[in-house]
């Protein structure tokens, strides 16, 4: 199951961080961080592949004993992460996609609101509200 | 357990077939040290993998055990033997050779012979029950035969291996004499290699031949163990594949066991030493994936399995073992040649290693800490071996060698756990392991996880109390979390270096993370900043700060504050913090007001303090520091009142001083500003530069997000001092446009139209081009430049020069004038002395005053293309006034050639012409040329003095002539053959007789022979010679007359006269061209002639 999901902006710095459970909340954002790593280098990796058009959804960054970390980027270099569980197998990879394609088009919402400088901290209610019930549903799916 | 945790030798080294060689006596045997040497010592890695080992003859072997018959009774204690490994690699050998010293021809053959049998058998017996093979080496002195021709060999070779029982294979002939005797070891070496192979392969089938015997209920630990030895046999056999096969199969029956908590240590130990042969044998098959899949899913089995819950901590220090062996296996893999990707290489399991290690060091302080006093006294001398003494691999001492089907006695367990645990003490794992870790993350291209991994060591390094190593690595992590805002890291590790620094006693680093975690930007609730804001008060009033929670050591920190604070002299700094790397509680901005000042312009400064600490803060002082230390006093705040701070207050500072003059033209520039905290002890709050906002307001969003912060200032932090601009006008007056190469005065009225008086004037005049010249008085030599001085100008009044240009060529040109002075003046209460510039530049144009044209002509103005030899000739100068003004001209001079004779005049004509716009004159010079061939020749030139007519004085001062000269043209000369003159009135009358004379003159050193011809024509009837033949002898003369009668009036053509070469053929007489002749006569013979009609009257 899902347990953190996290936006990082263009420039690395981070967004927005939920956790289902708020005390390993610390532990996440270490996680995160090095997940930054993997990112810059996926998207080496297709850049030098040279083709215009960019997978936006990066899949696996990595997986350690505890957690599998994916990854996904917006053409603006906002890069989402979604944590998962390492013993939990179930989520599959097309599922993993839907949950990054909400969340794009919460974040696509959320930049279209006038109030919100990009690059700044999100605090909208209404998109943490979203983000908070994806985590809920994609962990009660499994 | 713990020594079972690490690999043991023999498993690790890679294993060699074990070659035992007999019967060599190195000690005395000179001869049988070099055999040995000659084994050992040369470079292996070329060779059969072999291992050497030299036995006695006497040496006892291990002896076998009888082999089972059945096993249907027999349950096996463990699963590996301790000893089986070792033995195999060390003591029983595959191949075991005798070297017996004999040669086919020795006469004591029968007893030798006899004696080896006997030595064989000997030997035999020794290794009854294994599967070493035997061979026997004779070492002979005679150089070796070819076994064909020598039947005496064959045959006792024959009798030989009958009386031995050996294979004839398994003898051989050394020829120890022989300087070969490296090859023949070489060859001997893959013999022996062959024997071992299939020495291994029977002892392998020999296990194997158990299987059928077995059953699964009893002897699952059978199962494994036979797989086991016939994996190892195969690895001593070099047969790789075949030995991952059976490690692997050994394995899988390993997981087949019924596990209990009685067994499970020695399952999960034996479990990974096979495991540890499966993976390095995939590694060496180049399987990677096949042995990370094989350790992850070794690790799914087991990680669970932690039998006794007090054996916490031995479960995690046997999984950190496992990560940290397979992480090694994995780099040295890689060192050989696999490549790695970011997502899978050893750091991962290093990293691993490492989490497994903090739980088992957490598992091991939790467990400990929740025994009995009394069972940690009962238990301190121990009461049982160690393990490494026991039979098998991962039995527990206090049970050696039980059934593992034999319920437990849990008290025996309990108390053998606890015992381990009490002498438990850990070792530095942890810092390794994430040292691999952290370098495995470097290489991969992981500089975040490696920020993590470091992060860890820090709290590592916190835990273990070493504070100052913790420190050390905090440092630079603090800035890489700051500087992408991951607020959240950077609270907790301020924290952990803020308990680093409280547990070690250092005040300075105490206050800097104090202040950052005050900031705004740090996790932490309103209440626990003030706490932590009123340590760090207190800390300038030398008071401890109270320990953070839950940490041992406490009286010891006490003591080193205590001793710190002692140190510390009042009024003694304890830091200074940077605050521009750091998001400190204080925002500063400081700004020049404007880019730019002039030099009397007052510089203002304005300083923005902004401060979100949580509680009221009173500052000791302000200071700004600039690039000039001078203006430090009129840059800084004293006044407490003004330095008071309540939390999220904004204030504002002007500071204003005059530039000094060291400073005109150069940059100002803001280095610091410092904030002075405490009167006791003092700190400083230093922001470099001129704005601390690097990680202030730019994230709105933590702590207050209605708060205005400084973020809409812009700051600019240096400022320019400009120089004055100068108040001085510069009048230039002269008659433009200039004349080439004359000497033209300007004349300069500087007026100063400042307020104050000016002084130490100078005026440079510069000209752009090269050839110009330019002087202060009216000569037309000079440099590129003057320079025109004046002490002093008053206010309003003038100052007034002539300089005086030349220039060279006709063109724009360029004047620049550069006016420097000093001026004081008063700005902020003091007397300045400012120097100020003023530059003007001149456009001059500048034409050709006089145009020249020079030719020659014959003395009637008959222009001429060659100068004649010894005939007079003029040249005619033709001066043009090409400039706007009328020229005065002085005098015109003549230079000829000397060649030229010129018969010079007292006085040039032009002396004293005054030449207006567009008119010409002309001088005249008479000359001759002397004598001379045909050729060309440089006539000379002619130079002309003349200046402006309406200038003859300016000013006082008298302006020279100027003088322009010309080349006067190239001309031919030409020597003439002839000489014809012709005497002629001037004109004539209608009907009334004139005299002609025509007078031929031979000039030259021949003799000339003519044919003259006079003909007649319309205007004239003439008496004389009409047609005549005439001779000139050199330097003489032929005088022709005729006496000439018009007919007509008006400008008539004259009888044609034509001269002739004869036409005899006189060798003599020098021909001459006709072409020349015709000439000459054009030339000095006129052709035409007035004559006048007759007067009316008749009479003259």
């Amino acid at each position: 199951m899902a347990v953190c999901i996290g936006f990082i902006g263009k420039e690395n710095s981070p967004l927005f961080l939920r956790c289902i459970n708020p005390s390993q909340e610390l532990q996440f954002h270490y996680i995160m961080h090095t997940c930054i790593d993997f990112v810059e280098e996926k998207i080496i990796q297709s850049n030098k592949s040279g083709s215009d058009v960019r997978e936006l959804y990066l899949g696996l960054l990595y997986s350690s004993e505890e957690v599998k970390a994916y990854g996904f980027v917006t053409n603006t270099k906002v890069k989402i992460v979604i944590i998962i569980d390492s013993t939990n197998s179930l989520l599959r990879d097309n599922e993993i996609r839907a949950i990054f394609r909400k969340l794009h088009n919460a974040y696509t919402e959320l930049v279209c609101n006038p109030f919100y400088t990009p690059g700044d901290p999100i605090t909208a209610k209404s998109f943490s509200i979203l983000v908070d019930e994806l985590l809920a549903s994609s962990s009660s799916s499994s | 357990m713990s020594s079972d945790l690490e690999l043991p030798e023999e498993l690790v080294d890679r294993p060699l077939a074990l070659v035992g060689l007999t019967g060599l006596n190195v000690e005395t045997n000179q001869t049988h040290l070099l055999i040995w040497n000659s084994f050992t010592s040369s470079n292996r890695s070329e060779r059969p993998p072999l291992h050497f080992v030299l036995f006695g003859v006497n040496h006892a072997f291990p002896l076998a055990k009888p082999d089972r018959t059945s096993y249907e009774w027999y349950i096996p204690k463990g699963i590996l033997k301790r000893k089986w490994m070792s033995k195999h690699l060390k003591q029983i050998p595959g191949v075991l050779v005798l070297f017996y010293d004999l040669e086919w021809d020795d006469p004591a053959w029968k007893a030798k012979h006899a004696e080896c049998a006997h030595l064989i058998q000997t030997t035999r017996m020794k290794l009854m029950g294994r599967g070493s093979k035997l061979c026997l080496v004779l070492l002979q002195n005679s150089p070796p035969l070819p076994s064909s021709e020598d039947i005496l060999a064959a045959d006792r070779a024959a009798a030989l291996c009958q009386v031995c029982e050996l294979p004839p294979k398994s003898l051989f002939v050394l020829p120890c004499r022989s300087d070969h005797l490296q090859g023949y070891t070489l060859r001997l070496e893959s013999a022996f290699y062959e024997l071992c192979q299939s020495s291994y392969h029977l002892s392998s089938r020999a296990v194997r031949s158990h299987r059928d015997q077995l059953n699964r209920t009893n002897h699952g630990y059978l199962f494994v163990r036979h797989q086991f030895k016939i994996g190892f046999y195969h690895e001593l056999k070099q047969d790789v594949a075949m030995a991952h096969k059976h490690y692997s199969q050994s394995y899988a029956h390993l997981l087949e066991l019924r596990i209990t908590d009685a067994n499970v240590t020695e399952v999960k130990i034996v479990a990974g030493y096979i495991g540890y042969k499966v993976w390095r044998l995939s590694f060496l098959l180049n399987l990677p994936r096949e042995a990370i899949a094989h350790f992850r899913s070794h690790m799914d089995f087991f990680r669970l399995r932690i039998g006794n819950p007090l054996s916490k901590f031995e479960h995690h220090a046997w999984l950190a073992a496992q990560f940290s062996t397979f992480g090694s296996l994995f780099d040295d893999a890689i060192e050989l040649g696999l490549p790695a990707i970011q997502t899978q290489h050893p750091g991962f399991f290093y990293q691993q290693s490492a989490q497994q290690s903090i739980l088992r060091k957490k598992a091991c302080y939790q467990d400990y800490d929740a025994l009995d006093e009394t069972v940690i006294n009962f238990l301190t001398p121990l009461s049982f071996g160690e393990s490494s003494q026991l039979e098998f691999f991962g039995q527990r001492p206090w049970r050696p060698s039980r059934l593992s089907l034999e319920p437990a006695d849990m008290k025996a367990e309990n108390d053998g756990i606890a015992a381990m645990l009490i002498r438990e003490r850990h070792q530095g794992m942890i810092v390794a392991a994430l040292t691999n870790a952290v370098n495995q993350f470097k290489n991969h291209r992981s500089p975040r996880m490696k920020q993590y991994l470091l992060v860890q060591m820090a709290e590592e390094y916190c835990r273990s109390e070493n504070f100052a190593e913790a420190l050390t690595l905090l440092e630079p992590l603090l800035w890489d979390y700051r500087k992408d805002f991951w607020w959240m890291p950077l609270t907790s590790l301020l924290q952990l270096g803020l308990r680093c620094a409280f547990l070690s006693g250092r005040p300075a680093e105490y206050f800097t993370y104090a202040v950052e975690l005050c900031s705004r930007v740090t996790m932490k609730s309103q209440e626990e900043k003030a706490q932590l804001f009123d340590n760090l008060i207190g800390i300038l009033q030398k008071r401890i700060p109270p320990p953070p929670p839950d940490s041992t050591a406490v009286s010891l920190a006490t003591q080193l504050w205590a001793d710190q604070f002692a140190s510390l002299t009042s009024g003694a700094c304890v830091t200074t913090i940077v605050t521009n790397t750091i998001s400190s509680f204080v925002e500063v901005k400081a700004t020049f007001t404007q880019k730019q000042f002039a030099a009397e312009d007052v510089v203002e400064l304005e300083v923005h303090v902004s401060y979100t600490g949580p509680k009221t803060i009173q500052f000791t002082s302000l200071h700004v520091a600039l690039n000039n230390t001078a203006y430090l006093p009129f840059c800084q705040v004293k006044d407490p009142e003004e330095l008071e701070f309540e939390p999220h207050q904004i204030r504002h500072y002007e500071f204003e001083f005059a530039a000094q003059s060291q400073d005109i033209g150069a940059e100002l520039q803001i280095v610091s500003v410092s904030l002075e905290m405490g009167h006791d002890l003092v700190a400083y709050l230093r922001c470099e530069g001129s704005s601390s906002e690097e990680f202030g307001s730019s994230r709105s969003e933590f702590p207050s997000a209605t708060e205005k912060g400084l973020s809409g200032l812009f700051v600019l932090n240096t400022a320019e001092i400009l120089p004055r601009t100068a108040n001085v006008e510069l009048l230039i007056r002269h008659d433009a446009p200039a004349l080439r190469g004359e000497c033209y005065p300007l004349h300069l009225e500087l007026v100063n139209r400042e307020k104050e008086d000016i002084s130490n004037v100078t005026v440079t005049v510069t000209t752009s081009s090269t050839d110009g010249r330019v002087h202060d008085q009216p000569k037309i030599d000079g440099n590129l430049s003057v320079q025109l001085k004046s002490e002093e100008i008053a206010t309003g009044q003038t100052c007034q020069w002539n300089v005086f240009t030349q220039m060279e060529q006709p063109g724009k040109h360029y004047v620049t004038f550069q006016v420097n002075y000093e001026i004081t003046s008063e700005v902020c209460n003091s007397k300045c002395t400012y120097k100020s510039q003023y530059v003007k530049t001149l456009e001059l144009e500048t034409v050709q005053p006089v145009e020249c044209e020079a030719q020659f002509q014959t003395i009637q103005f008959q222009p001429l293309r060659q100068i004649p030899v010894g005939e007079p000739c003029v040249a005619v100068m033709t001066v043009t006034n090409l400039s706007p003004f009328p020229l005065l001209l002085e005098q015109g001079v003549w230079k000829f050639d000397p060649l030229l004779t010129n018969q010079p005049m007292p006085n040039s004509q032009l002396s004293g012409l005054t030449l207006q716009k567009g008119e010409k004159a002309n001088d005249v010079a008479v000359l001759s040329l002397s004598n001379g061939d045909n050729r060309h020749i440089r006539t000379g030139s002619y130079s002309l003095k003349w200046k402006r007519a309406n200038q003859s004085k300016v000013e006082g001062y008298k302006i020279p002539y100027s003088a322009s000269s010309f080349d006067l043209p190239e001309m031919e000369t030409w020597s003439i053959p002839l000489r014809i003159q012709v005497k002629l009135p001037a004109h004539g009358y209608v009907r009334e007789s004139m005299n002609m004379a025509i007078i031929i003159h031979n000039p030259g050193t021949s003799y000339v022979e003519l044919d003259v011809y006079m003909s007649s024509n319309d205007a004239f009837m003439f008496a004389g010679n009409k047609q005549i033949k005439i001779q000139i002898y050199p330097e003489d003369e032929y005088e022709l007359k005729y006496n000439l009668y018009p007919l007509l009036s008006g400008f008539v053509a004259l009888p044609p006269l034509q001269l002739k070469t004869t036409t005899s053929a006189i060798d003599q007489v020098a021909e001459m061209d006709q072409t020349v002749l015709d000439e000459l006569v054009s030339r000095y013979v006129p052709t035409h002639i007035y004559v006048l009609p007759q007067a009316k009257n008749g009479n003259k």
